[in-house]
């Protein structure tokens, strides 16, 4: 009887225990969110200037730290679908470097360029159509029958959009993409912290109230003067120039804003309640995997034997290592490209930085 | 001799139809259509009234703008609208129409696979989407959509801010004219009720 009682008050501490969790959670959420687009509002060029210099390449080298622990020893069934991935993902970076290298060059004129943008665009929605398809076509052998075969319709009618307006298409892109990072964040909450799921996607009906509120303060505002290469480069970038009509003010302080979400996703939330502990580590115990090391959230984070690739015993520690290492490297050469010469720095980093967009598309299907 | 019977027919018709084709008077020509404004750059101005100003009116034009001005006039295509980019590439719209056209096509295959499977309100639903798409995607050409307020609405208040002594900030684009309409400012001020009667 008294054992009874003492597993209630233990599961009732638990409970408002975990309660407590989320609730700080969901404040951090909150504040993260209303401090980043105060700033973002106030001051967006200077907070796009450091906040690139801050965070553009660790955030990548976390998302590919994120990317080699969900990638399996032996794609077996997904071989298809990495296979196809990884040659998309390859293939269009390199397409999308050459584009301004063969534009300077010549190759094409000026008028030709929207042609161009739009012909990339048009490969990039079919290969995230096919991969869509393939993802289905794997999960209608797992559970429920699934046909995804509406991706190859929908991206082929995308595509046809695109070719009315490639510029506003890729504009759409640089808007979008962050907000990727947020999906992310809830497969991964719903696997790891399901407690939480619930107030997390409360605190996501913030964001077009503070989108909202950053649109209604900004629109009327004068432009920024972008009389300087670099300040023109962010207004371009947010699209300032395509949207003509609409303040550059807002346009840069929205995209800075959903920057400094996608950086805080990847950077902080993901890694906090990032190391699958419950879910995933029982099942990669099943599947021949050693168990991944009971250390604190810190010491884990940089165990390299956290990352299911290397424990395995077919494993590859050595790679991994190698792609990590690499990783940090890219960043601190990241750092002093920013700090000798920022505006080139910048271009050339939001050209690379096309790899990890197009690297997330695959992954996150894979956890859909 | 039945053959070159036939031959001298055919070169005497031939002959015929050529010099009657030769023969239609020359299509008058059309009255020359006046040029149609070429939008170079849109950009924004303030217009600022100054009572303290005796040497006549100023137009300041910043850096950038004469940079962006000489682009545009340079390029050619720079600064187009939306509308005018997409009316004026017929290529684009054509592999936009061919691949619209290969969406239905596949969303039609879909839909016969799967018309019989239990999920099939989801994808009606998605094929809705579809639809809807493909009418947005026409909508855009027709419908001339600008993101933002139309410009004239930041305009509005020009007149009584003129009167106040109030600068007015508003987007402006500068078009090339020919010669014979010259230089002009043209403000897109609503029409007020005339109070004096």
């Amino acid at each position: 009887m008294e054992r009874t009682a003492n597993l209630i008050a233990w599961r009732s501490a638990r409970l408002s225990e975990r309660q407590t969790r989320a609730k700080h959670f969901a404040a951090t959420l909150v504040a993260c969110a209303c401090l980043s687009a105060l700033l973002a509002g106030f001051v967006p060029l200077q907070f796009s200037i450091l906040t690139v210099f801050l965070f553009a390449g660790p955030h990548n080298w976390f998302e590919l730290r994120y990317f080699l622990t969900r990638l399996p020893v032996r794609f077996g069934k997904s071989r298809t679908f990495f296979v196809t991935a990884f040659v998309g993902i390859g293939v269009l970076t390199i397409s999308y470097l050459c584009m301004p290298v063969l534009s300077s060059a010549g190759v094409w004129s000026d008028a030709a360029w929207p042609s161009v943008l739009a012909t990339w665009n048009t490969l990039l929605l079919i290969w995230l159509g096919v991969l869509v398809w393939l993802r289905g076509k794997q999960k209608s052998g797992q559970t429920t029958r699934r046909d995804w075969f509406w991706a190859i319709p929908a991206a082929l009618a995308l595509s046809s959009v695109n070719w009315l307006a490639p510029e506003f298409f890729s504009l759409a892109i640089v808007y979008m993409h962050p907000l990727v990072a947020l999906w992310f964040l809830d497969r991964h909450l719903r696997r790891t912290r399901p407690e939480w799921l619930s107030v997390y996607r409360r605190c996501l009906c913030l964001l077009p109230l503070l989108l909202a509120g950053l649109i209604w303060q900004l629109s009327s505002t004068a432009r920024l003067a972008d009389d300087n290469g670099l300040f023109w480069r962010i207004t371009q970038h947010a699209g300032a120039q395509l949207l003509p009509n609409v303040s550059s003010h807002m346009l840069v302080a929205v995209h800075v804003f959903l920057e400094m979400l996608h950086y805080g996703v990847w950077l902080v939330a993901l890694p906090l309640i990032g190391p699958l502990r419950r879910s995933a580590n029982s099942r990669s115990e099943a599947a021949g995997y050693a168990p991944a090391p009971r250390a604190t959230l810190g010491r884990s984070f940089w165990d390299i034997k956290s990352v299911p690739l290397a424990r395995h015993p077919q494993g590859f520690p050595k790679l991994v290592s190698f792609a990590l290492l690499m990783g940090l490297f890219v960043v601190a050469i990241l750092w002093l490209g920013f700090s000798l010469d920022y505006s080139t720095t910048r271009d050339i980093y939001f050209t690379v930085a096309i790899a990890h967009v197009l690297a997330e598309a695959p992954f996150l299907l894979k956890i859909l | 001799m039945k053959r070159m019977l036939t031959l001298l027919a055919l070169v005497l018709i031939l002959t015929t139809a050529s010099i009657a084709y030769a023969d239609i008077a020359r299509p008058k020509p059309e009255p020359s259509k006046p040029a149609e404004p070429r939008e170079l750059v849109h950009t924004n101005i303030v217009i600022v009234p100054d009572s303290k100003t005796f040497g006549g009116a100023r137009l300041q034009l910043s850096e950038s703008t004469v940079k962006e001005l000489r682009d545009a006039l340079n390029a050619g295509t720079v600064g187009q609208s939306f509308t005018q980019r997409v009316t004026h590439s017929p290529a684009n719209t054509i592999v936009a129409g061919v691949l619209l056209f290969l969406s239905v096509s596949f969303a039609g295959i879909w839909l016969v696979r799967s018309s019989g499977s239990a999920n099939s309100r989801g994808q009606k639903l998605v094929a809705g989407a579809l639809v809807g798409l493909a009418t947005l995607g026409a909508a855009a050409i027709i419908t001339q959509a600008n993101a933002g307020p139309p410009p004239a609405h930041f305009w509005r208040n020009l007149t009584k801010n003129l009167d106040a002594g109030k600068p007015t900030n508003g987007s402006m684009v500068i078009e090339i004219v020919p010669d014979s309409v010259g230089t002009k400012l043209i403000m897109p001020v609503p029409k007020t009720a005339n109070t004096d009667d």
